[in-house]
């Protein structure tokens, strides 16, 4: 395990170019990088969860969508909630909402024809579909037994999103 | 490409009166899905969430037919039939929606001429998924001018 230790007089972001040459200050400048990565996606994985839940919330009532939607039942939001923690933090955190049959869908947009998507609702089963650029599609469906399916992870891996 | 074709066929249909919706939807006649969820849009990333395009429990995604509508009667429309604000649209050719071996029925309302529904969509939710990516992803999102 390893440590950073920062001055509480440092002012860290003043600096956006390592100056220096030696390795020992490229080990740190990448130490450093993936330090805020990890900060970085566990803020994004907390705005994920406060997310699903403000989605649920709005799921609440039948009709939610004015076309005659499903609400999300408990057991969805419980289901859902294990997909998201279960999710590893290795991936990007997806966008979040309501199918109209009740099912929280998650979502990950790398770009214009870059997207995929997995929706899950109480019976556990997930139904995914992405679009991986120009005629590259894959969908199916695999149940949820509090592991992501490798198929999953796969696909979003496939996006190609930048650490 | 899709927004030039839209123009040109406006340019040809919209001439001053008001006009009339023909029955059949035909391959090249822009359609325009209205956006009133926050999570169906992405304003930072100008893209559409697959879900918006998701059909109901009757199986049916509802629309509307623009040919020969301004860019204004467009948005009006999208504000008188619901009390929310439209956030979005999402706009796409008919062309599109018949290379997905879906159909587009025209279902007219009394104050909505222009309203159609997307129907033909599969049993398998993840093959409507994946009919809903690909709409998605060859719409056009639209904002409003003063989002």
């Amino acid at each position: 395990m390893s440590a950073v230790a920062i001055h509480p007089g440092y002012p860290l972001f003043t600096r956006t170019v390592n100056t220096g040459y030696s390795q020992e200050s490229r080990d740190l400048q990448d130490k450093i990088a993936s330090v805020f990565h990890q900060f970085r996606n566990r803020a994004e994985r907390e705005q994920a969860f406060d997310d699903l839940a403000q989605a649920l919330q709005q799921g609440r009532a039948g009709n939610w969508d004015h076309y005659g939607a499903v609400p999300a039942t408990d057991a969805t939001a419980q289901v859902a909630y294990r997909f998201l923690s279960a999710l590893p933090s290795t991936l990007p955190s997806p966008n979040i909402g309501l199918d109209p049959d009740g099912e929280v869908s998650f979502d990950w947009l790398a770009g214009k024809g870059r997207v995929f998507s997995v929706s899950i609702g109480e019976s556990g089963r997930l139904s995914y579909a992405g679009m991986f650029g120009p005629g590259k599609t894959a969908h199916g469906s695999e149940p949820f037994d509090d592991a992501i399916p490798n198929a999953v992870i796969a696909c979003v891996r496939r996006l190609g999103f930048q650490a | 490409m899709m927004r030039f074709l839209t123009r040109l066929l406006r340019a040809f249909a919209g001439s001053g009166s008001k006009p009339k919706v023909p029955a059949a939807v035909g391959e090249n006649e822009p359609l325009t899905r209205y956006l009133f969820l926050k999570d169906h849009v992405h304003p930072k990333k100008r893209m559409v969430l697959p879900r918006a395009f998701l059909p109901d429990l009757r199986g049916e995604t509802s629309i509307c037919r623009t040919l020969g509508l301004s860019e204004n009667e467009i948005w009006n429309i999208g504000k008188r039939i619901r009390r929310d604000p439209v956030l979005a649209r999402a706009d796409f050719l008919a062309a599109t929606v018949f290379r997905l071996k879906l159909r587009v029925d025209a279902a007219p309302e009394k104050d909505y001429k222009q309203h159609a529904v997307i129907v033909g969509w599969p049993a398998e939710k993840h093959a409507r998924k994946m009919l809903a990516v690909e709409l998605s992803q060859a719409a056009t999102l639209q904002l409003p001018v003063n989002a």
